[in-house]
């Protein structure tokens, strides 16, 4: 397999794979989405469709689940998302294979980050941007994809950032079909683990402390075979953090408490722990968060964490110009496996 | 001339030449795409370190996602504008066919072990005397039989330019040789001395390849040049002794006789050296109680010949190479160059026991430090130290799938002893008795990522060994192995009909209908896309998704309306028609794809082709009942309702004086009328009928209203016909 040129005239933001990774999706400040499918005759990329998507710079896009056939989100700082749905009977490079289902434009700031729910939570997307709002739409007919409701907005932070500081803002759903309805979000420097209660609103479960700097990057990982769930981020500060999420049924008083405590650092580690999320039963599905692994190999800024399918692997990319990747050992360590480098 | 006597010892020693080790650094090896590979050691890590292949990405904001299929994993950079992607190469995956094959040998292995997968003490019901045995034997088989699929693995790919993984390959193979001989041999039934010891001479020249063809030429060679004798040279006497030390007997023979040391000028010397050929050809490789009389022979010689006169230097030379014979510690230490070499030496020398392994080890490392680069040396040292769940690691950075196997025959064997505390050491307050209750052996867990990782290659044929070992696995339970299952198979890369059939038997096997619903659902729009309607409404109507089939049950109705006629599609129109013969299609394959839901879904398209064919045969009475029966349909949607009495009804029945209709029909359709409400889609399906070329619509009243009213204004007429 040999590097290929993506075409775009500017910078490209963010890359997407399908599911089974034989269609990789790329945008750019160019405006343009372009979608490459892999020739397993040559196992190398070829341009499949390219199109003009939004007006501003795409920085995030996601493919939805193939249960739903083949659509794509993006976000920009036009401040839409638009959702694209392939069309097999247009030719391809016509400019015309891939069609608008629809522009979702609720948003008042730049976008930063699209992604689809996993597939067993229906065809859902959430997104967020620099309002410092987090929303999530549906598609409640799975046969008319052109219509997206908005069935929940979260402000993640009260002041949304001064416009000429960086910024930057991910999210990452917890992948497994086993657990309840979650996700993490990175807003800024703070990161906070959102789960359906019971009444059905997304509410604050869980913070991930200890970040110093902006968090570039955060990937929930696939917990195939475990019975607890790990995610990773990397962050301006020089750090890659692994922390482990568990979810214990305590009573209900001992976590107001703790949260009652934690509300005093607001400010510092994000939304206070939603006491929604107490069942009727007096119980509350507590989410335990734990940082288990700290990295500073990377020697400066963590650009980007990803995991692989099975969640066994994750990979970091950082100012050193490297890619690691890194493994839990039997006792549940993350130590680097390999390093690959590009030219510095 | 030395390499013609010589060309046999290739048969033992390793091929040096065309192999690397890790402990290179930066060696540049070409891969399978000819591209470098360069491997160095990150210095923050100490982790092996690659460069990209082909081309480098800036480093300057280097981003990279991990693809489902990891090799094709891409990189870019968000700083520059070269708007490359760019691909990477993974130092532990291999993809190859041969890798796959060895895998499959693997999981064959591990599953002919049934039961003696662990290492199970039988307490109650019949319990037999031989059975620990009986267990210990097949443990012990099937190690063998793994050893030698990892030799023909090396094999396979011995040619190939994948010089990095045959190195580590080759390392993986040291250790478990080593392995082999210290725990996999001796508690066999069949079990032989000089299997112990084969195999033992059989790890330690197979780990390096030492001595080197060319070091032995060399060694004759230099004759040539210098016209002194061979055995006048040290070099000669290091080797002989590394020969004998290494269990290379025929060679150490080959080499004293090419000595020129049997046409000494002194006939003691002659006497002595035949002596040393006969004993060393005597060595009591095959009995275990010939060691002592051997020994005892060697004893002997060294003592006669420390009585002879003769040449201090030659005299030395040769009491060296019989006190190495005679087990002597010090000289099999001092002429060493590794200390596996002393190990191996002591083993055959000194007593051929295991009991003195550990002191030999021990031994030998005083005199001849490990060499910490090669990867397999220190596993070794472990292994003859009784230390075995320390070389896991190792080994799984060579290989994983080697090391999860090892490991689990490790632990069948019963010789894993992890010292738990020490690993959990690092958390505080875990209780270490729960710890052991949910977690699995590190054999369980290494199989377990062997089964996880194979889902992230590119191979089919390997999710098999993947499924069967996430089952085999008994670590968990079968509610544990369900949900990973569940989150597995949605992502099997399925080509064939045959790759679902096995896909959906495994859901079914293990019980997953709502993993099966979503394959059904991802086929379903895969058949879609290959516009093959009618097997995608077959698998959305198997996923549930009847929502789905419905749509698509009106989507062909109202292309049948547009089209004025029956669909081309000779797949839908035999399942409506009932008729498999007049389309060649086979019964049974339509009835496995047919299912109830689309039947009743496809019931209004199946009246609307009856009404094509009527019409066709010119029976305008029947035809039109159809008709009827279809705009009266309580679930008919407006829109259709609209274009089934533009199209048809109102040109066919109504404009015509031809039929008559009776009361009862013209109320029929009077109250169909009242019922519908016009919605935009009604608006944008007539203005499509009205507008298309080849329609014979095109002098209907331009807008939905004032048709309708003009369908009234002419039933009422009927009607007044009717009544007259």
């Amino acid at each position: 397999m040999k590097p290929f040129l993506t075409g775009h005239s500017d910078l490209v933001h963010d890359i997407s794979y399908d599911f089974y990774g034989r269609r990789v999706a790329t945008c750019s400040s160019d405006q343009h989405i372009k979608v490459f499918k892999l020739d397993k005759e040559t196992n190398e990329w070829e341009l499949s469709e390219s199109w003009k998507a939004h007006d501003s710079s795409i920085v995030s896009l996601d493919w939805a689940a193939p249960e739903f056939g083949r659509i794509i989100a993006s976000v920009s700082y036009d401040k839409t998302i638009k959702l694209w749905e392939e069309d097999p009977d247009a030719l391809e490079l016509s400019g015309k294979r891939w069609q608008k289902l629809c522009t979702l434009n609720d948003a008042t700031g730049p976008l930063f980050s699209v992604k689809f729910a996993p597939s067993h939570l229906g065809l859902r997307l959430a997104a967020l941007g620099n309002d410092g709002k987090l929303r999530l739409y549906d598609a409640l007919e799975s046969s008319d994809l052109r219509s997206w409701t908005l069935t929940s907005e979260i402000t993640v932070l009260n002041t949304p950032p001064a416009s000429h500081l960086q910024s930057d803002f991910c999210l990452s759903w917890c992948p497994s079909r086993f657990s309840t309805e979650r996700l993490v979000i990175s807003a800024m420097d703070q990161a906070t683990i959102y789960q359906r209660n019971k009444q059905g609103k997304l509410v604050p479960a869980g913070h991930l402390k200890g970040h110093t700097g902006l968090i570039r990057s955060i990937a929930w990982a696939p917990s195939v075979g475990r019975w607890y769930q790990l995610i990773a981020t990397g962050c301006k500060d020089g750090k890659l953090r692994i922390f482990k999420v568990t979810e214990s049924r305590n009573n209900g008083t001992n976590i107001i408490n703790e949260e009652n405590d934690n509300n005093a650092n607001i400010e510092r580690d994000g939304p206070p722990i939603d006491s929604s999320a107490i069942d009727a039963d007096g119980s509350v599905a507590n989410l335990h968060v734990e940082l288990i692994s700290e990295h500073s190999d990377h020697q400066g800024e963590v650009w980007s964490v990803s995991w692989n399918l099975t969640g066994t692997i994750l990979s970091s990319t950082g100012d050193d110009g490297k890619i690691r990747l890194w493994k839990a050992s039997y006792s549940n360590e993350f130590r680097c496996m390999s390093v690959v480098q590009a030219a510095r | 001339m030395a390499n013609d006597e010589f060309a046999d010892t290739q048969d033992l020693l390793m091929d040096v030449d065309n192999l690397d080790f890790l402990d290179e650094e930066g060696i540049s090896n070409e891969s399978d795409d000819d591209i470098n590979l360069t491997i160095n050691v990150d210095p923050v890590s100490n982790a092996p370190m690659v460069n990209f292949p082909i081309e480098q990405p800036s480093a300057k904001e280097l981003r990279f996602k991990y693809n489902n299929v990891s090799s094709r994993s891409l990189a870019f950079d968000n700083s520059t504008k070269d708007n490359k992607l760019y691909p990477v190469r993974f130092l532990h995956l291999d993809e190859s066919k041969e890798f796959a094959q060895y895998v499959s040998k693997l999981f064959e292995l591990y599953q002919g072990l049934g039961e003696h997968r662990k290492n199970d003490v039988p307490t109650i019901g019949l319990i037999k005397q031989t059975s620990r045995l009986e267990h210990f034997s097949i443990v012990n088989l099937a190690f063998h039989a793994l050893v030698t699929e990892l030799e023909f693995y090396i094999e396979s790919i011995k040619y190939t330019n994948k010089l990095q993984r045959i190195g580590d390959l080759e390392e993986c193979l040291s250790i478990l040789n080593c392995l082999k001989t210290i725990y996999f041999l001796t508690d066999s039934p069949e079990y032989k001395q000089e299997d112990l010891l084969e195999s033992l001479i059989n790890w330690v020249n197979r780990s390096d390849g030492e001595p080197s063809e060319l070091v032995i030429q060399k060694i004759f060679d230099e004759t040539l040049l210098t016209r002194r004798k061979v055995y006048e040279q040290s070099d000669f006497w290091d080797l002989t002794a590394q020969l004998l030390l290494r269990g290379l007997w025929s060679q150490s023979i080959q080499c004293i006789q090419n000595s020129q040391l049997l046409e000494h000028g002194n006939e003691t010397v002659g006497v002595f050296v035949t002596d040393l050929i006969t004993i060393i050809e005597s060595y009591p490789l095959h009995s275990e109680n010939l060691f002592r009389e051997w020994k005892n022979s060697v004893l002997q010689l060294m003592t006669n010949w420390d009585e002879q006169e003769v040449e201090p230097e030659i005299k030395k030379n040769l009491m060296n190479i019989f006190m190495i014979l005679s087990g002597s510690k010090n000289k099999i230490c001092e002429f060493s160059q590794y200390w596996y070499e002393s190990y191996c030496g002591l083993m055959l020398y000194y007593i051929p026991t295991l009991e003195l392994s550990q002191e030999y080890g021990q031994l030998a490392t005083k005199h001849n430090a490990i060499d910490v680069c090669n990867n397999w040396e220190t596993p070794c040292y472990h292994i003859i130290n009784d230390k075995v769940a320390d070389v896991l690691p190792i080994l799984e950075s060579l290989d994983l799938a080697t090391a999860a196997f090892v490991a689990v025959l490790c632990e069948a064997k019963g010789i894993i002893k992890t010292d738990f505390y020490e690993i959990f050491a690092h958390k505080s307050g875990l209780n270490s008795e729960l710890a052991f209750e949910n977690e699995p052996t590190i054999g369980e867990f290494l199989i377990r990522q062997v089964a996880l990782s194979l889902c992230s290659y590119d191979d089919k044929t390997l999710w098999p060994v993947s499924v069967g070992l996430i089952s085999l696995s008994s670590d968990s339970g079968d509610s544990s192995k369900r949900a990973i299952l569940a989150e597995l198979l949605p992502h099997f890369p399925y080509t064939t009909n045959d790759d679902i059939e096995w896909l959906l038997s495994v859901c079914a096997k293990w019980r997953l209908p709502d993993v099966a619903k979503t394959i059904y659902k991802i086929l379903g729009q895969d058949t879609l896309y290959q516009n093959n309607i009618v097997e995608a409404m077959s698998n959305f109507s198997k996923a549930g998704e009847y929502e789905w089939v419905k749509h698509y049950s009106w989507m062909i109705f109202e292309a049948s309306i547009l089209q004025g006629g029956p669909l081309d599609d000779i797949t839908i129109n035999s399942i409506v028609n009932g008729d498999t013969d007049s389309f060649n299609i086979p019964k049974d394959l339509l009835n496995s794809m047919v299912t109830d839901v689309m039947r009743q879904t496809l019931s209004p398209y199946a009246v609307l082709y009856e009404f094509h064919k009527l019409a066709e045969n010119n029976e305008t009475e029947k035809a039109m009942n159809h008709m009827i029966q279809l705009i009266s349909f309580p679930y008919m949607p407006e829109q259709y309702c609209i274009l089934l009495l533009a199209k048809f009804f109102y040109p066919m029945f109504l404009k015509t004086t031809e039929t008559a209709l009776d009361e009862s029909q013209i109320f029929t359709i009077l109250k169909t009328l009242e019922k519908i409400k016009l919605n935009d889609s009604c608006v944008a399906l007539y203005s499509q009928l009205r507008n298309d070329d080849n329609s014979t619509c095109s002098n209907l009243p331009e807008s939905v209203d004032s048709f309708i009213q003009d369908v009234r204004k002419t039933l009422n007429y009927k009607i007044c016909q009717s009544f007259m």
